[in-house]
């Protein structure tokens, strides 16, 4: 049963990641991205860690994935007919990724990867990741410094992206009035 | 925390796990009929409160031959408009399918599924009411998880894929509009109301080892309901959930004066039918949440619990008073519906970013500073 239900997830996962490099069109490619996180999504929740799942389904598939779906619809118009070429390439490198990583960790492709998952849940991660609580004692305790500087590293990265998107408009209208 | 039931997908032998995947989709089917039936209800609810609202009879004539002659019973039906619901059932079963040329086909088809069934799943981690067992109080739910709440939010904010994948795929004007629309309000409500939870969170984490779960929730609330407690929490919640559900004074996806009927005008039929029924889950849903998080869930008044020693007479009572609830909460939503004119789209907006979120963020950083005094 555990087995079943792995290899439904982990192809909602892979198939989702090649459904984004190969669909034609955005949208397309986008729900692609979610049934992806789905599959991430559950993967967690196999490995017990319910918070993270459900955080991961409400913050990505439920708030970001609906902002993509929203500006892709806004851009709107399929792929580019160059886009074939990069599709390969996506292809390859998707392929190619999964080769460093089934040679560098194999005992993530073998028919052993629901043994570590059964013995991940079961001994690294005893009642720990189960409830909730647990993520905020941690988070403010024993990761703190690393949790500040994603914080940081966040806030960063939106300040640089308002000031890209503020010099955009500004030359624009600036060349609109020469 | 004995008392969590767990997802026993983890079991040993085959037999052991068919049983337990039996009895879990039994109970799950028990929590998706509850809803289910609700939502049909609301459907003739909405009929009838309208026309009492506007003065009128509502539908009182619709009759099936052979039972609307049962004496008492029959009669019953007819004038409350029930035999109006099973016709209105029918009439999606039986009108023609209009496939559209100009569609995304597998879209097309997709969309009124995404519309539903997360409100289904998402069913299933309300605690409709109570049972005891071993002298512990457990949850009248098909699955009690540790963030419960969490669950609830998160699968019900997927209901929105069902709008925005059917405005696009429609591949016309206004159905691209109403699901623009959809998504926007939808993301920006999330966010008022996700902050407005926090402090009832706080409050139940001062007792509770683990606050995100709906039936601790509930549990807090035996003395004081937290509407009363918390009256700005819970009123930014409800209005969060007027414009989640995209009931009228926020419905900019379908508002019908000027974009036909939205997001599902290109769909007839049964597929109309699942969107019409998502829509009323996705309301007896929040109406749930609503009761669990401020009204006190399955108690019947603050201060007074269900006696333990009543044993499933109790059990019985507290679901009775859960479903009270929910229609009362219903009657709320359409008598405002009919009530209230629609807002303006820029209006919804401001209302959602300039008002809500900033009182939610008030309102939390008040009851966290409250709660470590």
């Amino acid at each position: 049963m555990q087995d079943i239900v792995y290899y439904i997830f982990c192809g909602m996962c892979l198939g989702g990641g090649l459904g984004v490099i190969l669909l034609p069109g955005y949208v397309n490619s986008a729900m692609s991205m979610l049934l992806s996180m789905l599959g991430v999504a559950g993967l967690m929740l196999m490995m017990k860690a319910y918070f993270l799942a459900f955080i991961m389904i409400m913050v990505y598939a439920g708030a970001v994935l609906v902002l993509f779906v929203f500006v892709v619809m806004l851009i709107g118009g399929k792929s580019d007919g160059i886009s074939n070429i990069r599709k390969g390439i996506l292809l390859l490198l998707w392929v190619g990724l999964g080769a460093v990583l089934g040679y560098f960790e194999p005992q993530i492709f073998k028919s052993c990867a629901v043994e570590h998952l059964k013995t991940t849940a079961e001994t690294v991660a005893p009642q720990y990741v189960e409830v909730a609580k647990n993520y905020g004692l941690i988070l403010f305790t024993k990761f703190m410094l690393p949790f500040q500087i994603a914080g940081v590293l966040l806030l960063g990265a939106m300040v640089g992206a308002i000031v890209i998107a503020k010099q955009k408009t500004t030359r624009k209208s600036r060349g609109d009035m020469v | 925390m004995q008392n969590l039931s767990e997802i026993t997908i983890f079991a040993s032998g085959w037999g052991d796990v068919a049983l337990d995947v039996l009895i879990r989709v039994l109970c799950s089917l028990g929590a998706i009929m509850l809803v289910m039936c609700f939502a049909g209800l609301s459907v003739v609810a909405e009929r009838k409160v309208c026309a009492f609202i506007q003065g009128r009879w509502g539908p009182n004539r619709t009759a099936i031959p052979l039972v609307a002659a049962i004496p008492l019973v029959g009669n019953f039906l007819k004038k409350n408009g029930l035999m109006q619901l099973m016709a209105d059932g029918l009439k999606f079963l039986l009108k023609e399918d209009p496939l559209p040329k100009h569609v995304d086909k597998f879209w097309y088809m997709l969309a009124p599924i995404m519309a539903l069934t997360p409100v289904l799943i998402a069913s299933c981690v309300i605690p409709f009411g109570v049972y005891w067992s071993d002298g512990q109080m457990c949850p009248l739910s098909p699955a009690n998880l540790d963030i419960s709440l969490i669950l609830a939010l998160s699968i019900g904010a997927l209901g929105v894929y069902g709008a925005l994948m059917a405005g696009w795929s429609s591949n016309s004007k206004f159905p691209y509009m109403g699901a623009m629309r959809a998504s926007a309000q939808v993301i920006s409500y999330e966010l008022a109301m996700g902050l407005s939870v926090l402090p009832v969170v706080m409050w139940v984490a001062r007792t509770s080892d683990s606050p995100l779960n709906l039936f601790e929730i509930a549990r807090a609330q035996e003395n004081l309901w937290f509407c009363i407690s918390q009256p700005l929490s819970a009123l930014i919640f409800l209005i969060a959930l007027f414009a989640e559900t995209n009931r009228l004074p926020f419905d900019m996806a379908e508002s019908e004066t000027d974009l036909v009927s939205g997001y599902h005008t290109e769909y007839g039929s049964f597929k109309f039918g699942l969107f019409f029924v998502g829509e009323y889950g996705h309301m007896v849903l929040g109406s749930s949440l609503f009761i669990v998080l401020f009204l006190g869930g399955w108690n019947l008044l603050p201060g007074v619990a269900w006696p333990e020693s009543w044993g499933w007479v109790s059990t019985v009572l507290s679901l009775l008073t859960f479903i009270v609830k929910i229609a009362m909460m219903l009657f709320l939503f359409i008598w405002v519906r009919w009530t209230l004119p629609r807002f303006r789209y820029d209006q919804v907006m401001r209302l959602g970013w300039k008002a809500l979120v900033p009182l939610a963020l008030v309102n939390f950083t008040a009851y966290m500073l409250f709660l470590a005094i």
